[in-house]
Parts: C-alpha cells; sequence; structure tokens
C-alpha cells in the first residue's frame, strides 16, 4: 500500500461527549504549521469543528462532516461508505453532514493529492511538504470540490485513516470496559464484541471513554476482500426531496433585509456609464430603492452598476392577497 | 385600483389567488415571489431552458415568458401540486425509481413537462385503449428541457418506464 502516514491522527471530547477523530499534518519536529493545536482549538467551543472529523454520538449514531460540496455526485453516499466500512458500521447508522464554512476546515490534503498523487515521500522532508501544504490549505482556506478529488484524497487517503482509528480507540476502550485483551475483541454493526464471553458495548458507550486514549499513529485498514459497502451501490437519500421540488437552493433564499441586484454592464469594453436614460422610470417601479451604484475601476475598465430592489419577497408580500399554498414551506437561508 | 398594474385572479393548484402585479409580470414570478411556490425554478428568463415548465390547462408551459395576466381564467398546476411523497405521481415514482436527478434544479420543470407528455397521449375515447408505450424518439421530439447535469439518459428511461407502467 503507498500510504505512507503523511497525516498524524489526533482524536478528542467534543461536546456533548462524543469522540472525534480528525487528521493533522505533522506537528512532530516541524513547527512550521501546528495542525493539531489548529484542530483542538476547535474542540473547546461549542460548535466549532476541525479538519476531516468523525464523530462518535452517545446515541451511537456516527456522522461525517465533509468539506466537500454535494450537487447530487453522490460524493456524500461515497464518504459515508468510506467511514462505514472501515469502523464497522451498519449503513443505517451514519450520516454525512456539510461541514461548515471555516478556515478550521481547509483541506490542504486534496491539494496535496492535486500536486503530488500518491508519491512516496521520507523523513524530514516529508514532513516539510506536509506541513506546506496544510499551510497552503489554510491561506487558500480551502474547501473544494472537483477532480474526484472528495473520494481519491479525502475519503480514500483520509477518513478512511480517520475510521481505522476511531475503531481502533473504540476497541481499545472496550477492552478496558470489559477486561479483555484487545486481540480477543472484534467489531461488528455499530459495536465493539467480545465473543468469548458473548457481551458487546456500542460504540456510543464507549465513544467518551475512546476519546482519552492515545490515537494509532498507523491504524489497521480494513481487508478490502472484507468489504461489504465498498463496491456496492446504496441509494441516493437526497432523491426524493429534489423529485418533489423540495430542495432549497441559492436562488429560493431569502434572508433579511434582502435585496436583489441587477448588474447591468457597458455594451464595450473600455466604455463607461455616465447616466442611466432610463433611470426615473425604473425608480418609479416597485420595490427600487433609490440608489444604484457604478463601480468605474473594474479590471477591465468596464462600468458595471446596478439597480437595488427589493422584489417581493414570499415573507413579506404587501400588496397581493397570499393564498395557502397547497404545500407551504418557509424557505430559510443561515447568513 | 392598483397602482401596480392589473388585480387578477388566478387559479393555482386548485385554489383561487388574488394578485396584484405590473402588467405582465411573468407567472413565474408571481409563483415565486408572490405565491411563494419555490419549487418551479428560475434557469434562461428567455423560454429556452424549461427549468420554470408549469402546466396550463394540462399543458406544459414555459413560465418565465408567461405573463401572469395570459392564464387568467386558465388552471396552473406547478410541482408543488404534481404528487406528493405519500402519493407520487407515476412520472415521481419512476424519477425515484431510476435515480434520475443529479443536482435537481431543472428537475421540477423536467417532470412538469414529461407529466404532461404522457398525459397527451393519454386516449381520450374509450374505445381506443390505452396509449402504447411512448418510443425514445417520441420523448427526445417532445421533451426540450435542458438539463446541465447531463441526466438525459435516466429521464428518457424514466418517461418510458412512467408511460409504460401507466
Amino acid at each position: 500500500m503507498k500510504f505512507t502516514r503523511r497525516t498524524f491522527l489526533v482524536s478528542g471530547l467534543v461536546a456533548g461527549g462524543g469522540l472525534a477523530v480528525g487528521l493533522c499534518a505533522g506537528t512532530v519536529g516541524v513547527g512550521l504549521h501546528d495542525r493539531r493545536a489548529h484542530q483542538q482549538d476547535g474542540l473547546d467551543g461549542e460548535g466549532v469543528l476541525v479538519a476531516l472529523w468523525i464523530e462518535i454520538r452517545p446515541d451511537n449514531s456516527v456522522v461525517v462532516l465533509t468539506p466537500h460540496t454535494e450537487m447530487g455526485q453522490g460524493a456524500n453516499i461515497a464518504l459515508g461508505q468510506i467511514v462505514a466500512e472501515e469502523l464497522e458500521l451498519p449503513w443505517s447508522q451514519v450520516r454525512v453532514e456539510q461541514a461548515p464554512a471555516d478556515r478550521a476546515f481547509s483541506n490542504g490534503n486534496v491539494i496535496q493529492g492535486f500536486i503530488m498523487e500518491d508519491d512516496v515521500l521520507s523523513g524530514f522532508f516529508r514532513r516539510v511538504i506536509e506541513n506546506a501544504f496544510f499551510l497552503a490549505g489554510d491561506l487558500a482556506n480551502v474547501q473544494m470540490t472537483g477532480g474526484s478529488t472528495t473520494v481519491r484524497f479525502t475519503g480514500w487517503r483520509s477518513m478512511r485513516m480517520a475510521a481505522a482509528a476511531a475503531r481502533s480507540v473504540l476497541v481499545a476502550a472496550g477492552g478496558i470496559r470489559l477486561g479483555v485483551p484487545v486481540h480477543e475483541l472484534t467489531t461488528v454493526d455499530g459495536r465493539v464484541v467480545h465473543p468469548k464471553s458473548e457481551r458487546s458495548l456500542r460504540y456510543g458507550e464507549l465513544a467518551e471513554e475512546a476519546a482519552r486514549l492515545p490515537v494509532p499513529q498507523d491504524p489497521a485498514l480494513k481487508d478490502p476482500e472484507k468489504y461489504v459497502h465498498i463496491g456496492k451501490s446504496h441509494a441516493r437519500d437526497d432523491i426524493p426531496d429534489k423529485v418533489f421540488g423540495r430542495p432549497v437552493y441559492g436562488i429560493d433564499c431569502v434572508v433579511d433585509d434582502m435585496l436583489h441586484v441587477a448588474v447591468v454592464g457597458t455594451r464595450s469594453i473600455f466604455a463607461s456609464v455616465d447616466t442611466i436614460t432610463n433611470e426615473d422610470a425604473i425608480l418609479a417601479r416597485r420595490g427600487v430603492k433609490p440608489s444604484w451604484w457604478s463601480k468605474k475601476e473594474w479590471p477591465w475598465s468596464q462600468t458595471i452598476h446596478g439597480v437595488l430592489s427589493r422584489l417581493h419577497s414570499p415573507s413579506s408580500s404587501p400588496r397581493s392577497r397570499r393564498p395557502t399554498p397547497p404545500n407551504p414551506r418557509k424557505p430559510f437561508c443561515q447568513k | 385600483m392598483s397602482s401596480f398594474g392589473w388585480m387578477m385572479k388566478l387559479n393555482i393548484n386548485g385554489s383561487e389567488v388574488e394578485i396584484d402585479v405590473e402588467d405582465r409580470m411573468p407567472l413565474l414570478w408571481v409563483l415565486r415571489t408572490e405565491l411563494g411556490l419555490l419549487g418551479t425554478k428560475f434557469g434562461c428568463g428567455k423560454g429556452l431552458c424549461g427549468a420554470c415548465t408549469v402546466h396550463v390547462d394540462g399543458r406544459a408551459q414555459r413560465s418565465c415568458i408567461t405573463p401572469a395576466s395570459s392564464v387568467v381564467g386558465s388552471s396552473v398546476r406547478t410541482i408543488e401540486d404534481l404528487g406528493s411523497p405519500e402519493n407520487p405521481h407515476p412520472i415521481q415514482q419512476s424519477w425515484i425509481d431510476l435515480a434520475v436527478p443529479q443536482c435537481g434544479y431543472c428537475q421540477p420543470g423536467m417532470q412538469m413537462a414529461a407529466a404532461a407528455f404522457l398525459a397527451a397521449r393519454e386516449p381520450d375515447g374509450v374505445d381506443s385503449g390505452p396509449a402504447a408505450p411512448p418510443t425514445d424518439e417520441e420523448v427526445r421530439r417532445s421533451i426540450t428541457n435542458i438539463c446541465r447535469c447531463g441526466c438525459y439518459e435516466r429521464i428518457r428511461r424514466a418517461v418510458v418506464t412512467a408511460g409504460t407502467v401507466g
């Protein structure tokens, strides 16, 4: 296998007592960029998240936080499959959630993967290179989706390792709790099982304890011969909503005091706008704000101007008598 | 009466609604911004892509170039009324079975176009028997909506499937 421990695993407790496992670039020996501290900062505050997390909640659900965009290409399903595989989870126990747009989720691994594919580096040089890529990821604040990187790098490289490491510490915690050696334990369907005594514990019961254990840097990976999720087709869970017209796209978002802007460019390059000949007519229209802006310093010397308007929004339609829609739903978006 | 244009009564998804908008405001924007029916999508605004397709008296129509005033007295149906998870339209069922949508943005319009296409093929006389399943060529020629994800092959199969089952 070409994987060369290019990442170090960290773990910790998250708010609510779950176990989270993430990855960080090398922190030993090189002080260029302390990914570990970067991530652990995120563990203190509620709702702050760190890179490439797999979170095990006390209710036994496993949440995979992805720094990639799911637009129906099935990336989330693939990541869920990879994690379910290494963590020995039934499909129903895995959930994939969108990571917040936070610098802590910048993804240097993707940049590294793009540039170096699976090139093997060694020693000090390797750490410098890894740090450089994660630093680059932070500087660029990179969360990107494309080129199959979700599965090739984040999934196959990072999340698979994180899941294997999570499994390892859960088994270790199970060994302590049951008072048996680790090699007598196995994992089945989201449980640590001790076949000899026919005892088992749910991951959720062990998460807190497992989060306090040192995370292995080189966790054992599952034998591909034993894969039950990878290579199978799992149904995409985003489809039913899409068939009934229910997803909220960018254009469906409404936020407080939202204005729409109509942008118009001049028709030829190097031209600029002096006046808008029908400005009065535009301003007389419903909802148009008595202001327009003009940006003359556009890179290609073209003047762009926009007219701000407040279209009727579903939440504040002032004049029409609104019916109760047959399928009412209130669009909302987080700021 | 109104400073904006026309006060008009429309029939949307079986309910009477009264709106007061500018003359010639497109039906699409009446649906989306006046009535909050956000399932119907804006794509090109020029009647080309079909993301805004709704039914007007059962026929598929691009709502972005349809003045709302032109559908007074007609029945308008949108994706919100095509079916529900409890009672899906045959098109919606085959869409789910064949995992048709990718990003899904064009799909409300696509499904409205497909539903109207199938409905138009249904026999109008008792003795004419069930309509033959649509051919691939018929689907290709009749549904001109654009899907940027390129799900055409699955769309075609799902339409033929729904037309065969139904």
